[in-house]
């Protein structure tokens, strides 16, 4: 899967989680700059995206990555 | 240098931080330390002008309303000076002899040795006791040695130290002009130590003059005494030893005192117990005690003040420092102008002698009136 | 040895100047045996069992659960010392071993239980030198209440070898000297009135009440901000930089971020050993879909997250000391005012319109700072009384009298403190609240930094003098414990 494809259906998950129609993640969106995006929307979040490709994050991973950008090669290595 | 300073500017700096704060802590500290007289009385002892005390008075509260440096000065013309404090304790006076000599020189040093013959027990446990000699001592070695003779508890030494852990809370007094004038833990004490006692107790006198067998101090006192005897013989110093007139609590004291009289003998000093002198000061048991016997009241102090300041006199090679007539009558011109300046050493002992003798009177009149109508101490504090 | 004891400070000073004059690679050694030594003086000799059993259980329990890649085996390894450990913290802290326990136990178990966490999860590496690991568990300056540190934020820090730099020595101090202000001089004084009003709090009511228990809520943090003050500086004038365990509380506008701001460490070690592997286990990741089809996506998903956390506060409160007083007031209540908050969210916004409030408008602010703080004051009345009806109690004895006289009749100088105590209070609460203003743009280190060299230090005698006459300590006043010591 290219990363185009894959941030396309991250935005999606993304609007259906913090019910937001107007967000766009890119490589460097954090935390910070979506508001509702706190630490119990992380593992709601963590969840949606692990359903969506069908993979499953390590704790460690949950807890340590920094952006969108670090998920999105976390997505990728998974899937191979 | 220039490079040199350089290369250490942040060691010096935190050097010169360090001595800034300790300088500042020893000031703050010396300025609220309790206000008092045990506390005028020892900064009126820094405050005297080196070498200038003949007399040093080492004992405990019977020293300070009972022997009156400014009436012997002003009869004999030499200066004496109480270092006393309320139930001072005995390895004190040792600190104090060795403070002393940092300035002054005295021809002679007076024990009063009521203190040796308490119970330990009884005192150990009060710091009050300790502090009131250590936290009135200027910071020094002797100081810290001081405090490391009294105190047990290693633990707690700390504290007396640095005695600011004690004394912070009274930061409310440091606004007083009589605190900050501490500052350097010197001030003139106007009545040289003296305190004036104006209130009576009838007392009478326990007859001890037929017991002549002895009874041991305690065991670490007597280590303390003959410790001093040893330091003063050492170092060729003249000392007296005495009681200030007082009523025994049992025949128990007389036999310590006959017990301590010949400790202190055997060291060649001698020991001069002033109740075995009441009747030729007419000391009068019925009216010249402040308290229940322990302390005299300003006319018991008087005639025990003009005995031991004559005996002192008559024994002891005392200089007068006064500037009498008859002195300057065989002096010529030179000579008086000498004489005259060596006397503004002791100008401040004039005007002690002044205000002591005023405030005798105003005591005397008060106690004579207190006298007459019966109203000693313990009635006045039940009304 | 308390941190606010003249012991203490005699031996970091000795620690401080010998840590600078031995070659740097013994500098960790050194440490290793000071807090040894720290932690030894604290209580009985034998306690020292306690530590080394941790930690040797700890050490061999991360190396196998890096070297084994079985997830069973892991999970049954990690179960066991999780176990065994937390049974030994309370072998020492419930079964009256109270008194001997050494000090901040709970911090220390949950410091090392989050490096063991950390290799179990993959996120850190395991220490494979025992003494190393051992000065982490033991560092000193966390020993007492925290931080809790993680081994990744430290161990760069903890083994390295620091040369001396005067910026940072003397930043740690004056940190410390701040940290003294906190502790010696309000939560010291604010504890007179706390003791009058709570431990007779049949005796009292209105306003009285009120005043006791913000004296706490400022006590407290005081005195758990002074003790962080204090450890962080002390570690900072050793090159070492621990993480802020506070951050302004009582800026906080709701409760939530209030627990971001205060004992953050705790609240990171909670959210990623506790809560995050809760919501990730089987039952909390499918609940919200089968509370779905009664309650509709949104509902679902908050519901579950409102179980999540009610397990999470009643940890919290636990954690504090097993008792119901503690549960709720710095537990459960907090549980209930963020779930309240959410579900009552369209009333807050119709409150709102009607009152033509904008937020983020200064009024507003100020409002819900307030808000806040007279919230966790309510918890805290909990925290701080006998018992729970002590403490509903105190809260009834609020609303029974009108008493507002207090403050102008000279009752208020009856409780602990007379009027020129309660102004140094005032005074120095005052300059807290100052500093921690400024402290928000710049830091106020930094601030006097900048100054000439005298203009700095009359600042820094200023302090130093102003604790030392006005910080209740000494054989005058009984040296009180940290508050959070016996957590």
């Amino acid at each position: 899967m290219d990363r185009e494809e894959l941030f396309e259906r991250l935005n999606t998950v993304f609007r259906d989680v913090f019910d937001d129609e107007d967000i766009t993640v890119t490589d460097l969106t954090t935390a910070n700059d979506i508001e509702d995006w706190d630490s119990l929307e992380h593992i709601n979040l963590m969840a949606a995206v692990e359903e969506e490709f069908g993979i499953k994050f390590t704790m460690g991973q949950i807890v340590s990555m920094k952006n969108v950008g670090q998920m999105a090669d976390i997505i990728q290595e998974k899937l191979g | 240098m220039r490079q040199f300073i350089m290369k250490h500017k942040n060691f010096i700096k935190i050097a010169a931080f360090l001595c800034i704060f300790l300088f500042l802590l020893q000031t703050v500290t010396y300025i609220i330390r309790t206000n008092g007289l045990v506390k005028d009385r020892f900064t009126g002892f820094y405050g005297e002008k080196n070498n200038t005390l003949d007399v040093v008075m080492i004992g405990s509260s019977p020293v300070f309303p009972c022997f009156a440096g400014a009436k012997m000065y002003g009869s004999h013309g030499f200066t004496a000076y109480p270092l006393s404090s309320n139930m001072q304790r005995p390895m004190a006076a040792l600190s104090l002899v060795k403070e002393t000599e940092k300035t002054q020189h005295p021809k002679l040093y007076l024990f009063e040795l009521k203190q040796f013959t308490a119970n330990e027990e009884d005192m150990a446990d009060n710091m009050a006791y300790t502090r009131g000699v250590t936290d009135n001592m200027k910071y020094s070695w002797n100081r810290i040695d001081a405090i490391n003779r009294a105190v047990p508890e290693v633990g707690e030494r700390y504290t007396y130290y640095f005695d600011i852990f004690k004394y912070h809370s009274n930061w409310k007094t440091m606004v007083l002009p009589s605190q900050i004038a501490c500052w350097r833990y010197e001030r003139l004490e106007p009545l040289k130590g003296f305190e004036f006692k104006a209130d009576y107790y009838p007392m009478e006198q326990l007859d001890c003059s037929q017991v002549t067998d002895m009874k041991p101090i305690e065991a670490d006192y007597e280590g303390y005494l003959r410790e001093l005897l040893q330091y003063l013989q050492d170092h060729d110093m003249q000392a007296l030893f005495t009681v200030a007139p007082y009523v025994y609590e049992s025949a128990d004291k007389q036999r310590n005192y006959n017990y301590m009289q010949r400790i202190v003998e055997s060291y060649g000093y001698q020991f001069l117990n002033l109740n075995d002198y009441t009747e030729e000061m007419g000391f009068d048991y019925a009216t010249d005690f402040y308290d229940k016997g322990v302390h005299t009241n300003a006319i018991g102090a008087e005639k025990v003040t003009d005995f031991l300041g004559a005996y002192l006199d008559q024994h002891y090679d005392l200089p007068d420092h006064r500037l009498s007539s008859t002195a300057q009558q065989s002096l010529d011109q030179r000579q008086l102008e000498q004489a005259e300046k060596d006397h503004e050493n002791y100008k401040s002992w004039d005007q002690a002698y002044e205000r002591w003798s005023q405030q005798m009177e105003e005591s005397r009149a008060g106690l004579q009136e207190k006298i007459a109508a019966g109203a000693y101490l313990d009635q006045k504090a039940q009304d | 040895m308390n941190i606010t004891s003249f012991q203490f400070l005699c031996f970091f000073t000795v620690l401080l100047a010998l840590y600078y004059i031995i070659p740097k690679k013994m500098q960790w050694g050194l440490l290793l045996i000071a807090s040894i030594g720290f932690f030894q003086a604290a209580g009985e000799w034998w306690l020292i069992i306690y530590p080394v059993t941790t930690i040797m259980i700890i050490y061999f329990g991360a190396l196998y659960l890096h070297r084994v890649k079985e997830q069973k085996k892991k999970q049954i390894v990690l179960s066991l010392v999780v176990v065994l450990c937390v049974f030994l913290l309370c072998i020492l802290k419930y079964f009256h071993l109270g008194l001997l326990a050494p000090l901040g136990i709970s911090f220390y178990t949950l410091t090392l239980l989050g490096y063991l966490f950390d290799v179990y999860y993959e996120i850190g590496e395991p220490e494979t030198n025992i003494g190393r690991l051992a000065l982490f568990g033991y560092y000193f300056p966390t020993m007492i209440s925290g931080p809790i540190v993680q081994y990744k934020e430290v161990k760069d820090q903890l083994y390295a070898g620091h040369a001396f730099d005067y910026t940072r020595v003397t930043f740690g101090l004056q940190r410390m000297i701040w940290g003294f202000f906190k502790k010696l001089v309000i939560s010291e004084r604010m504890g007179l009135v706390v003791n009058t009003v709570f431990n007779q709090y049949q005796d009292h009511s209105g306003l009285t009440v009120v005043i006791g228990a913000v004296c706490f809520t400022f006590q407290l943090y005081t005195d758990f901000g002074g003790c962080m003050d204090i450890v962080i500086g002390a570690s900072e004038a050793l090159g070492i930089i621990l993480p802020e365990n506070f951050d302004t509380p009582f800026f906080a506008t709701n409760i939530s971020e209030y627990w971001r701001r205060w004992h953050i460490t705790l609240g990171t070690w909670l959210k990623n050993y506790l809560f995050y592997p809760l919501l990730r286990t089987k039952f909390f990741s499918t609940l919200p879909k089968k509370l779905k089809p009664k309650f509709g996506k949104k509902t679902a998903k908050k519901l579950t997250t409102y179980l999540a956390m009610l397990i999470l506060w009643f940890t919290i409160g636990f954690w504090h000391g097993g008792l119901w007083k503690y549960i709720i007031g710095s537990g459960l209540l907090h549980w209930f005012y963020i779930v309240s908050g959410e579900v009552l969210e369209p009333l807050w916004k119709r409150l709102k319109t009607w009152f033509h409030v904008t937020d983020g408008s200064r009024g507003f602010v100020c409002f819900q700072r307030v808000r806040t703080f007279l919230l966790v004051t309510i918890g805290l009345i909990f925290f701080r009384a006998d018992n729970v009806p002590a403490a509903c109690h105190m809260l009834g004895s609020i609303f029974k009298e009108w008493n507002p006289e207090i403050l102008w009749n000279g009752y208020l100088f009856e409780l602990g403190l007379d009027w020129i105590e309660f102004t140094i209070a005032v005074v120095s609460l005052c300059i807290l609240l100052l500093v921690s203003v400024l402290q928000q743009k710049k830091g106020i280190r930094e601030r006097i930094a900048e100054k000439p060299l005298p203009v700095r230090w009359i600042i820094f005698f200023a302090a130093i003098f102003y604790v030392i006459l006005l910080g209740n300590y000494g054989p005058d006043f009984s040296a009180a414990e940290f508050i959070y010591q016996g957590f």
